[in-house]
Order: C-alpha cells, then structure tokens, then sequence
C-alpha cells in the first residue's frame, strides 16, 4: 500500500518535473516599419474651445464649434521608386470624432518596408467604391450613416455648431459632407448623385529603417473650411448643406486647405 | 438487615445485568418474494449496534443480540428493496423466514450490467435521486461542480457547460439514458446539451472518466449519462402521484414538479410536467447580478412489456426557455423550445447466452432565437439570431457470456444537422435597413461507428478491453461573408471531409484481497471535430476577444491516456480511492491567429481572427482522491479532493491550457437522526487559487475561496420529504476560475451569495 | 382521493404559470411638422409602412395606434425638404412616453425615433 502510494507520488511528480522543462522559441524578426498619424483640431491656428462662441469667420459670421466628426480612408505611401503602398490590410477607414480622444491617433498596424518615400497621400471621406451602406453595424461609425435617399454610404464629414445671424440671432448649423444630390429644377426630384470626396498630399522626405515608428501630425485648420479658396458665409448658405450639392463644391474645394503638415520628419 | 437487602439488591442487580447481557441468536433464512429462491449475501444490521452479518449461499444468516426489544434489523441487498424488521415479531419462532421484494426499477441498463460486473478500472462517479434533490440546484452543469475534477464554464442563468479533467464542450459525450444526444444551437454554447434537459426529471447522472466508455459512442473526455426517471411496471396496476415545490431566496424564485406514474403488469406510464420561474440574485459582495429565467418542460413516457423481460418504452420531452440571462454574452436567450423523442428496447431473459439486447432510436429538435433587446446597444442595432439544431440517431448492442467473460458489440449512429442566421436591423436609420447573415450554412455531421467490448475475470483480476472504429463525415454549404455590396469579407467552398477513427481502450482490476483494488486502464479515444470548430463563420465563440473562423478541413484529435487507482474498501473504516492519469493529445484541437490579409475580423472590438488548427500534441495530468466512511454508521463524512494541470508545450515554451479549474477539495460531514428520517450535513468547500493561466489566451488568474453550506433532509411521513438548508452560509463573495467576465467588463460573473431554501417532495 | 387533489393542484400550477403573451399599447405620435413630410413607421404586423403626411399647422398631430408585443420593435422615421420645418417623434407604450425626440436645434431634415418593447 505505502509502496504503492510512493509510486503514484513519483510518477506524478515526474509528469510535473517533465512539464516544467522549458523550451526556448526563436523570436521572428520583425524586418518593417509602422506608422501613425495624430490629428490636431484648431481654429486660427489655436486649439479649438469647444461649445464657445468666440471665433468669426471669413464671412464675419461668430461662430462656434461643438463636435467634429470625420473620416480618413487609404492612406498612401508613395516611395522614390514611384510605386504607391496602400496602407489598407488592417483598417483602411479611419473615424475620427473630437468627442472620443483614442481616434486622435490612426494607428496603422501594416507593415511598411524600409525605403525612402517622398509623399503622404490619404483620403478625406471615404471613396466611391468603399462607401457601402450598412458597412458599419456599431456606433460611433454606424451614427454617420448618410440617407439612402440622399445618396446612402456615410457622411464623409459632421461639423456642428451654432453660427449668429446679423441680428445677432443664434442657429445650429449641420456642416455635413457626404455624397451630394442633382434635383431638377422643376419637380424637385433627384436625378443624379455626387461625390465629394478628395485626397490629401503631403510632401516629406521619409528614411525608413526597420523597426522604425514614424508618427505623422497633421493640423485640421476648421476655420479654413469657411474661408479659403472660397468665403462661406452662414447668411447666404444657411447652417446645413447636405442637401445643397453647390455648398458642398464649396466645401469639397475649401477642404483641401484645411489639413497640414505639422511637423516634417526626416527633412 | 442491611446487608442482606444491599446483597439480595446486587444479586437482583447482577442477574439484571447478566440477563441483560445475555446474548442472543436470531437466526433467519432469506427468500426472494417472488420466487422463493434464497438470496446470497444480504446484509443484515442490527440498528442499534451497527454490528452485522451476511446471509449464506443457503439464505441463511445469524445474528448476535443483547438487547431484543429496542433492536429492528435492516436487510439490504442490491437488487432488493430493503427492509426494516423489529426483531420481536420473530423472535418466537425457530427460524424466521424473510422475504424481500426485487426492485422492480431494475429495467435501467446499468443496474442490469451492476448484476453481472463490479466497477470498472477507471474513474467514474455516481449521482443518484437522492444527491439530486439534496444538491437543490438549478442548473445540472451547477450540480456537477461539487464532483472532483469536475468544473463548468458559467455565461450567464443557466448552461454551465461541464468540464471534467480539463476537457471539455465535445470532448465530452453528454448523453440522455444511454445515446440520446443532443445538440445546442447557440454557437457561443448558451444551450449545450445539458440544458435540455430538467435537473427535477432525473434519477441519476453517471460520470465516466477518460477515453474508455467506447460503448457509448467516440469518446475522447469521458462521457456524461443524464438518466431521467425510468418506468416502473408494479405487479398490480398502481397509480401515483408525486409533486415537488421549491423555493428560496435571494435569486428568489420557485420551482414546481407534478408527476403521474403507475401501470399494471405490462404497462407502465410516466407523465411530468416542471416548471421554474428565477430572478436577478445578489452575489457575496452585494452586486445584483443578472440571472433571471423561466423554464418548463412537459415529458410522457409509455412502456409496455410484450413478454417477460422485454420492454419496449417510447418517450417525448418538450421544453420551453424563456428570456434567461447570459450577462457574459452580448446576447440573452430569448426562447428555446425543444423536443426529444426517444423510443427504447431492452431484451433479457433471452437464453443463457445473452444476458440482454438493447436498441434505442431517438430525435432532438432545438429551436433557439437570441437576441440584444435587453442590452443598450440595441438602441442602435437589434441583433436577433435564429437557430434549428437537430441530432437524430440509432444505437443497438448485444451483451453475451462468450469465452468465459462477457463480450458486448454493438453500433450508433447520429446525423447532427445546423441552420441560422443573424438579422440586424439598424433602428436608428431611415428606411429601416435590415442585414441578415449565416451563422450555420445547412451543417451536417453524421458519424457511424461499431464497437466491441470483452471482460473477463480471472482468479482475482477483472480485465476489460474494447475497440471502435467511427466514420465520421461532414459538410455544409461555402462559408460565406459578404459585404452589403456583394465582395466577399470570406469565402471557403472547400467545406466537406471524411475520417475514419479508430478507439481502443484496455484496462484490469487487480483484487488483492478483500479491502484492496489497483486499478489500471489505457486507452486511445478519437474524437472528430464539431460544429463550431469546423463550420463557424467569423463570431467570437472562444474564451479571447477574437473573431472564430471554422475549419472544414480540421483533423480529428486523439486522447491517448493511462489511469492508474488504487481503492482500499474497509468495514471499519470505509473506502478510499485515489486515481491518477495522464493524458498525452495529439492532433490537438487549438487556434491561430490569421493574418489581415487572409480576412479581417468582423465583430467591433475583436482583436483579429483566429482559426482553428491541430496542433501536434498537448498534455493533462491530475489527480483525484476520495474517501467515504462506512455505509452502516449513523454519521458520514465524505473528503474528496482534485486536481489537473494541462500544458501546450508548442507555445510560448509550455503555455498552461486555459480554462482549467484549481485544485479543489470537499468535506461532508453528515449524521442520521431517528433512523435516517432527519438528515443534517454540513459542506465544506475549498478552492485554491489558479495562477496556472494560459498567456496565449491572455488568460486572467482568480482568487482562492471557501464556502461552507448547510442542508437538512427531513422525512416527515413515507409521504412526504422536507429538503431545507442555507447554502454560502458566510455569504462569501466568490466567482469560481472559469466564470466568465461579464461583457464589456474586466470583473468574472459572482456567484450566488447566501441563500435559504425549502423543498418539500410529497409521494402519493 | 389524496391523488385526486394533488394533481388537480398541480394541473392548476401549471395553468397559471403558462404564459400568455403580453401585450402593450403602443402610440406613435409625430407633431411639429408646418409642411409635408415622408414618414416610415413599423404596424402590429411588423411592416414597415410609407406614408406622406399632410400637416396644417406645427400643433397638427399625427398618430398610429396598435397592440404590439413584448420585444416589438418600434420604429418611426420622418424626412422632409421644408427648411422652416421641424418633426417631434413620440412612441407611447401603454400611456407612459416610452422614447421621444425632435430636430430642433439641429438642421437635419430627418429624424428616427425607435426602440424595442420591454420584456417584463
């Protein structure tokens, strides 16, 4: 009984003796780079004070701003050798709302191969072959879905705010960017759709070596949506133009001087 | 004058006590009731002592006596009815003649095969009616918890899915009366098998341990033998009734069960019906956890005899579940509605050669809609999936005395098939778009397999061997996800496959002597893969935040293992039994990240898609220790204690498997009152803390605990029985290690703090 | 006899426990509308049913009755053109507000309102 026992003991301790033998794994090398974008919102220049009326725009209408919410799709790397890498194997769309600091940062988890790159190119809104109704189930991004009956995929852009007429009345505006609307003049109905999307290009002088993390900052000047190349005034226009295609040309146009480099890396 | 009176008082005194003390002889012979044949080895106790003796191969027996008018014997034996005789009423006569009644339950498989064998080599445990209704559970996975070595993975109200030595969810074959199977809809396992069935309509669960029950189909883990209440065929048309009413606090709630049963001669019939209705409870540390659920289910059973010793028995359980909690899942199970139907036949008495012949065919149907209405992302998106499972099968085996031992070969088949989809309607946008997709794509598993098992006994070894050979085959329609527009997120065509398996398993016990077994098994069991791992498409079913993709390819995976045990059985002191085993799997059943490029993950939050694969090997090893005192003393106490550990040596330099439970011990200690009509007994529970934890899983330790629970069996009258107690008597703020987290949260899922119960069982 | 009673009290358990479905009142009411307006709402049956509504005043209401069931969705979706209008969505269940919201505050020319009936 004791022998037996004692046996029972030993070859249980054995397993566990056995079991605790550790092998060593060779680590994979990870011979690639990453990048990270970070956006910074800014009025004049300034950090935006949220829900403040103090700012005025080109126009001389106050305004002031309450959220910001946006999309940035296929970020591209455009390397020295003239090929183009698309940054599209984990989330080649990126949300970013001024309400959920975390989407500040874009991380992109793919993996970049060491080279020289001379330009930044990604996509303000989402393109005409990605944008997909029902592509996002789950808020936040399910919450910017653009009507069917208006075009359907997802708002590019939501700018809201409060602007002040010249009698010093108060009223929302809904600065939405999306895919626009051809109506006919004269029943009103829609006979055709636009889209409004655009790419953003920045010029850098990129060294990448492997392992590297290179973090990109990129301004979002929202004063420049009102102002440059085209002056938007809030009286003429009123507070919202998703359904007014010619406000978003303004806009689309507008739009390419809001987003600038902050910083250059490498030049 | 004084002396004398003090010495007549002694001699008065000592002839008292000498008279007292004389002893006497009850001498008796024992006869089966029915047939006055005279039974061997009855065992015969004197009550009042304790002490006992046993009847002879003639029936005969004697017994020693002091003190004739407080003594009652008690005659028990196996197969029959005990009975309780005060010794006065045959005291007169020169030899008493006893007669006892055979059980007439005896139509159940396992207390036939308990007339022709003992135990077997390997582990296996045992719960009858009585540690059913005294457990006061709920749930049967909550029941099994208490048995070593055995766990349950809990999500929510109900479906604490077993785990026994480490394995778990198919590699276990749970299984009603001996081969009805039953398959869940709910792909993240809301509904595995034994929540189809009734804690209240069972009469026993049988826990056999390791890849050696091949009888009772593939078996890889073990296998899990729910046995419902089987018919009684009495003499003289009988009819009775039965009914239990349960209540209790804190997750308050009651639970009520009418049963009809009687028959006469060849026909026997058994209806139920149960019904339970549970709320929210509140665990140790004051926290509401969500736990409601209603259940109820309607079962009717008819059998009939066409001749002496075959039975022929057809039955049907419906169930319902409504609106049960699963807070550790994004969604809850809004109803399920099952059916099984199960028709039966048993064959004895059919010549010396075969002891019997047995075949059974039965059909479960589940039908199980979840949905998110009841959490606060249905605001937004109202997610409600709906699943068909079905499981139909065959099982035939003949038992016979061939080449001096007994040989039984028999077959079963089973067809599972699966169908669902998902339909989310997105609430918050206009015109109310709805998108609907597959979960399970017309699924279908069907395995057939044939097996032989052999014991023998020789001199004082029992040896056992058998042998199995399944084919297993399965398809579905292409794994597919698309987008709204039509590209596809991922596609798989490649969608059927064929095994052919073969088990086998040999083991002996080694009779020493009287009080002292070894017991010795190996076996290899083969187990193809299931549903989930081979059809799932892209839903986070597994215990990390990633999106499961099946296999269709999947190769089956093998438990190659050796139990060793050793059992010391005592008159005075009682049993002790220790096993170990160690398992070496091959061909293991794991996951593997797949790269981004391959498929994106779908679910928001997930960290990335994993697929399932076979990994070369994988091992457990454990231990389990028990101990009981006598059966004839008026106090029992009960230790048991367990352990597992499982390692994956093909990760991270030995990665513990994840969800494994700690080493766990219990202590009963319980005492019979007034011969055994008032019960009380004390549980004493202790786990360990588990810091073995897999980082592959990124799996979260848990925290050691002790629960100490009261109960109390009363038998009023022959009628009726009272079940009370108080159960986490400390309220203990505890959550064992393989509760899941509730969603969205980094705390487990507590379990119930204290709580005070009634039953009252009345038999009519 | 002793029986006899018990399973008439079982019986008797069983048939007050059988669940009957339960059934809320529900009342879409849509009101601040001055010009007309596209409206999509879900009925008892579970159809999703387009109709222009045809307000005289921003006080005119419109409304929907109907019995709906436990886990219901419900479901009332507005658009228009008029940039001087407005919509106020209510849906009722059993007399108490059950969700409600307006477009007041916001240029946005839609509006769904929705949810799903309690489990009790």
């Amino acid at each position: 009984m004791k022998k037996l026992k004692s046996i029972t003991i030993l070859l249980i301790a054995g397993f566990l003796l056995a079991s605790s033998c550790n092998k060593d794994n060779p680590q994979p090398v990870d011979n690639t780079a990453r990048l990270t974008l970070s956006f910074y919102h800014l009025v004049d220049s300034l950090p935006i004070d949220f829900d403040t009326m103090k700012y005025v725009n080109a126009a001389g209408n106050p305004y002031l701003v309450s959220e910001i919410q946006y999309f940035i799709s296929d970020v591209t790397l455009h390397n020295t050798d003239g090929t183009y890498h698309l940054l599209d194997a984990w989330e080649d769309i990126h949300y970013v709302d001024t309400d959920l600091y975390e989407t500040f940062k874009y991380v992109l988890k793919d993996s970049i191969l060491p080279g020289t790159y001379d330009s930044l190119i990604f996509t303000f809104g989402i393109s005409e072959e990605k944008n997909q109704s029902l592509m996002f189930v789950n808020p936040p991004e399910s919450n910017m879905f653009w009507p069917e009956y208006l075009g359907g995929g997802y708002h590019y852009l939501k700018l809201n705010g409060k602007w002040k007429d010249t009698e010093d009345i108060i009223h929302p505006y809904n600065f939405h960017m999306g895919i626009g609307q051809i109506y006919d003049p004269e029943s009103d109905e829609i006979t055709g759709f636009v889209q409004n999307y655009f790419k953003v290009k920045f010029h850098y002088n990129l060294e990448i070596e492997p392992g590297d993390t290179i973090f990109i900052p990129i301004d979002v000047h929202v004063d420049q949506w009102f102002e440059n190349p085209h002056v938007f005034d809030f009286n003429v226009w009123g507070g919202d133009i998703m359904q007014k295609q010619d406000a978003m040309q303004v806009a689309k146009e507008n739009g390419h001087n809001v987003f600038q480099k902050s910083m250059i890396i490498g030049d | 004058m004084k002396r004398l009176r003090i010495l007549i008082m002694f001699v008065l005194l000592f002839v008292t006590v000498v008279s007292l003390a004389q002893p006497i002889v009850v001498k008796g012979t024992i006869l089966d009731a029915k047939s006055h044949e005279p039974i061997v080895e009855v065992e015969i106790i004197n009550l009042f002592t304790s002490r006992g003796s046993t009847s002879d191969k003639a029936g005969k027996f004697s017994i020693s006596l002091t003190d004739t008018n407080k003594t009652k014997l008690s005659f028990h034996h196996l197969a029959y009815e005990t009975k309780t005789i005060q010794v006065n009423s045959f005291l007169n006569q020169e030899t008493a003649i006893i007669l006892l009644d055979p059980k007439t339950e005896n139509l159940d498989e396992f207390s036939i095969i308990g007339q022709f064998e003992n135990d077997k080599p390997y582990r296996i445990e045992y719960l009858n009616q009585k540690n059913i209704a005294e457990a006061h559970s709920n749930d049967i996975g909550a029941l099994l918890r208490k048995e070593p070595n055995i766990s349950g993975i809990k999500k929510g109200a109900l479906g604490i899915d077993p785990v026994v030595r480490g394995l778990k969810y198919s590699q276990l074959n749970v299984q009603l009366n001996s081969g009805v199977k039953i398959e869940g809809g709910c792909p993240n396992r809301m509904d595995p098998a034994i929540a189809h069935v009734d804690l209240n309509d069972l009469q026993g669960i049988t826990i056999l341990k390791g890849p050696f029950g091949l009888k009772y189909g593939p078996n890889f883990g073990g296998v899990l033998n729910l046995r419902t209440q089987r018919l009684t065929f009495y003499q003289t048309y009988e009819t009775h009734v039965s009914a239990l009413m349960g209540a209790q606090t804190n997750q308050e709630g009651y639970k009520t069960k009418v049963r009809v049963n009687g028959g006469g001669g060849k026909l026997a019939y058994d209806f139920s019906g149960n019904w339970k209705k549970y709320g929210d409870y509140t665990a140790g540390n004051g926290e509401t956890v969500q736990s409601s659920f209603q259940q109820y289910n309607l079962t009717g059973k008819i059998g009939f005899k066409p001749a002496d010793g075959h039975t022929i028995e057809f039955g049907i359980d419906r169930s319902w579940g409504r609106n049960i909690d699963f807070p550790a899942l994004p969604m809850d199970e809004r109803s399920d509605d099952t059916y099984i139907y199960d028709l039966d036949y048993l064959g004895t008495q059919i010549g010396k050669t075969i002891n019997f012949i047995r075949a059974k065919v039965y059909r479960s149907d589940v039908h199980h809609i979840m949905d998110n209405k009841n959490r606060p992302f249905s605001d937004t998106v109202v997610s409600i999936s709906d699943i068909r499972a079905s499981n139909t099968g065959a099982r035939f085996g003949i038992n016979m005395n061939l080449w001096k031992g007994r040989l039984e070969v028999g077959g079963e088949y089973e067809r599972i098939t699966k169908d669902g989809e998902r339909t989310k309607t997105l609430i918050m946008q206009p015109g109310l778009p709805v998108k609907v997709e597959d979960l399970w794509n017309n699924a279908l598993i069907q395995n057939g397999g044939i097996f032989a098992e052999f014991q023998k006994q020789s001199h004082n070894i029992e040896w056992i061997a058998a042998v199995r050979m399944d084919l297993n085959s399965a398809t579905s329609n292409p794994l597919l996800r698309e987008k709204p527009n039509g590209d596809n997120v991922y596609q798989n065509e490649n969608t059927s496959s064929q095994f052919t398996n073969f088990s086998a398993s040999a083991g002996l016990t080694w009779h020493i002597n009287a009080s002292n077994e070894l017991l010795f098994s190996m076996g290899s069991g083969t187990r193809s893969p299931d549903m989930v791992e081979r059809f799932i498409i892209l839903l986070p079913i597994g215990y990390d935040p990633y999106d499961y993709l099946g296999n269709p390819l999947l190769k089956p995976e093998n438990n190659n293992e050796i139990d060793l045990g050793y059992r010391l059985t005592k008159n005075k002191v009682g049993q002790i039994y220790l096993s170990g085993f160690f398992s070496l799997l091959t061909n293991y059943i794991y996951s593997k990240e797949l790269p981004p490029s391959v498929v994106k993950p779908q679910t928001p939050g997930v960290l990335g898609v994993k697929q399932f694969i076979n990994i070369d090997y994988a091992y457990l090893t454990g231990f389990e220790l028990t101990y009981s005192t006598p059966q004839k003393y008026d106090w029992k106490l009960h230790f048991n204690a367990a352990y597992t550990f499982g390692i994956n040596p093909t990760v991270n330099g030995n990665d513990p498997l994840a969800e494994i439970p700690p080493f766990e011990s219990n202590l009963n200690f319980s005492y019979s009152f007034f011969g055994n009509q008032l019960v009380p007994e004390l549980s004493l529970r202790m786990v360990a803390v588990q810091n073995r934890v897999s980082i592959d899983y990124n799996e979260s330790p848990s925290q050691a605990f002790t629960t100490l629970d009261f109960k109390l069996r009363y038998q009023f009258s022959k009628n009726l029985n009272v079940f009370a107690g108080v159960s986490n008597i400390f309220n203990t703020a505890y959550y064992e290690h393989l509760n899941r987290n509730i969603i969205g949260s980094t705390l487990p899922l507590y379990e119930v703090g204290r709580v005070f119960y009634l039953d009252l069982i009345i038999k009519l | 006899m002793k029986k006899l009673i018990l399973f008439a009290i079982g019986i008797i358990f069983f048939t007050t426990a059988c669940q009957q479905e339960n059934q809320v009142k529900a009342k879409y009411i849509v009101t601040d509308a001055v010009s007309a307006y596209n409206l999509q709402y879900l009925d008892s049956s579970g159809e999703l049913i387009n109709e222009t509504v045809y307000p005289e005043s921003a006080q005119d209401q419109w409304s929907f009755n109907y019995m709906a069931n436990e886990g219901d969705i419900v479901y009332v979706s507005g658009n228009y053109k008029d940039i001087n209008s407005a919509l106020k969505i209510m849906i009722l269940l059993d007399g108490k507000v059950y969700k409600q919201a307006s477009n007041e505050g916001d240029t946005l020319k839609y509006l769904t309102v929705s949810g799903t009936v309690p489990y009790k």
